[in-house]
């Protein structure tokens, strides 16, 4: 069945990146567009009516941990009064043997509500980075009934973090667990890639630099490069790391990944800010931004979590100007990529001084085509005959709104998460007047 | 698919974990004590459903 999708502003994507078309078509025909533009001269079986609304490539958030950001926001919030477990320095850490991971029943019900909240603010796909372990026929049946496109896979480590009874923070190190734990992330990834009819598929998830060892981090590379998988670690994601891979390795974190042959163009990095290029780390040697550039590993930009600690990157018109690609992620509540992409822009041009900073362009690329490049999914992330029919339709003439010229910059400088309308993932209409349709057929309640 | 109980649901699965951390918080700080709220709250507490 052919659907169109009219009189909106159409986001498609031509020979030279996206462009827009005003009062714009996209056709789509099961899972696949194929039109995307001005009018449409062809028959089709259903029309949907976009006037006053952006049609877009559904966002690719790229950092969404489903149990803790549904929950444990507040633990990492701004005004945290633990300064050494403030996520500043390093990460929250509890006394050993005392935390006990949610019930299962609560972890599930945790996921569902982030699950629906991404779509609901427009990601059609989502990378999920980890956290607690859980039941993983569950969560495929979750993934398959809300029907978002979801990268996921038990993430591993095999040094843990622990704070003792004088709150100092120590790492104890666990070979036979962070064994134990790749060959899961392996069998979970053998058996779940493609799941939920396709929805679910799998991602390689060393933990943090800090808490995997060399060996571990290149074990894991080399599984995903066999298994054919992207893998994802948080690198340069605080200045306790920073240090830490300084002290063991003499090198940044950056620099050491690039030296294991773990950065590539499958290589996805949590955050990467504190590299040679962040006055805080004071270090004047060596340049991770070319060697990230030189490697084609993506950086996951999560600008809000970062800002709520006083902390930004330096900057994201630096990265880009280096080559490196960009894409943007949440880690944090509300996992709203269309504020997300705001705050990615105005902190550009703060940390650069500079107002021409931090563009709509730049910012919409990386909510949308720069999730694509290490998952090897060039379908995704753009409206073009072909892609895959992942579409949002967002609610942009109105009082919020205003008048406007440009609807990128509108939905970047105004818009946001609670202006999504509609969600198509996969040809299949999940969210509709802000309502989720039961998208798969399978009632869990 | 029902939002209203799937919000319901997440939020009483987070005040458990919010109400077990004092159990490993290494100096069995409370979640209000670690973030202060903005002002004082008065009648329930933490209930948002």
């Amino acid at each position: 069945m052919k659907t169109a999708i009219e009189g909106g502003w159409v986001v498609a994507f031509g020979k030279e990146g996206h462009e827009v078309f005003q009062n714009g078509t996209v056709v789509y025909e099961n899972d696949r567009v194929v039109h995307a533009g001005g009018e449409f001269a062809g028959e089709v079986d259903a029309r949907i009516d976009a006037r006053g609304m952006l049609v877009s490539p559904g966002f690719i958030n790229t950092h969404i941990h489903p149990v803790g950001n549904g929950g444990d926001y507040l633990l990492m919030d701004n005004i945290k009064n633990d300064y050494r477990t403030a996520n500043y320095l390093s990460f929250s850490a509890p006394l050993k043997g005392k935390f006990a991971p949610p019930a299962p029943e609560n972890m599930a019900a945790l996921r569902l509500f982030v699950l629906l909240h991404a779509l609901r603010h427009g990601s059609t796909t989502i990378i999920d980075v980890g956290g607690f372990p859980g039941e993983w026929e569950t969560y495929a049946r979750q993934i398959e009934s809300v029907g978002l496109r979801v990268y996921a896979g038990p993430a591993f480590r095999d040094r843990n973090t622990f704070t003792d009874e004088q709150g100092r923070i120590y790492y104890e190190e666990n070979a036979e667990a962070g064994r134990q734990g790749l060959e899961k992330a392996a069998a979970f990834i053998r058996e779940f890639d493609g799941a939920a009819d396709g929805l679910l598929r799998g991602i390689m998830l060393p933990a943090q630099v800090e808490t995997c060892t060399e060996p571990l981090l290149r074990a894991a590379k080399e599984q995903a490069q066999k298994l054919d998988v992207p893998v994802h670690t948080h690198a340069g994601g605080n200045l306790l790391e920073f240090q830490r891979i300084l002290q063991e390795y003499r090198k940044t974190p950056i620099a050491f990944l690039a030296d294991i042959g773990f950065l590539d163009s499958r290589t996805l990095l949590g955050h990467a800010v504190f590299t040679t290029a962040h006055p805080w780390t004071l270090y004047p040697f060596g340049d991770d931004l070319r060697l990230l550039a030189e490697s084609g590993a993506t950086v996951g930009h999560c600008p809000y979590k970062y800002v709520k600690m006083a902390i930004i990157l330096r900057s994201l018109e630096q990265y880009l100007q280096a080559g490196i690609p960009m894409a943007i992620g949440t880690d944090s509540y509300p996992m709203d990529m269309v504020s997300e992409m705001r705050w990615a822009s105005m902190l550009a041009k703060v940390a650069d001084g500079n107002y021409q900073a931090g563009r709509p362009r730049d910012v919409f690329n990386a909510a949308t085509l720069g999730g694509c490049g290490f998952l090897a999914r060039d379908e995704l992330g753009r409206l073009a005959p072909g892609s895959k029919a992942d579409i949002v339709m967002i609610r942009l003439e109105h009082m919020g709104t205003g008048a406007f010229r440009d609807p990128i910059k509108a939905l970047v400088e105004y818009g946001a998460g609670r202006d999504v309308d509609t969600v198509i993932v996969n040809g299949k209409t999940l969210i509709k007047r802000r309502g989720h349709q039961l998208g798969r057929g399978k009632n869990l309640q | 698919m029902d939002e209203e109980k799937i919000y319901n649901e997440a939020c009483r699965a987070v005040e458990g974990y919010w109400a077990n951390v004092p159990n490993w918080h290494w100096a069995g700080q409370d979640v209000d004590s670690m973030i202060p709220p903005a002002f004082p709250i008065h009648g329930a507490a933490a209930a948002n459903h």
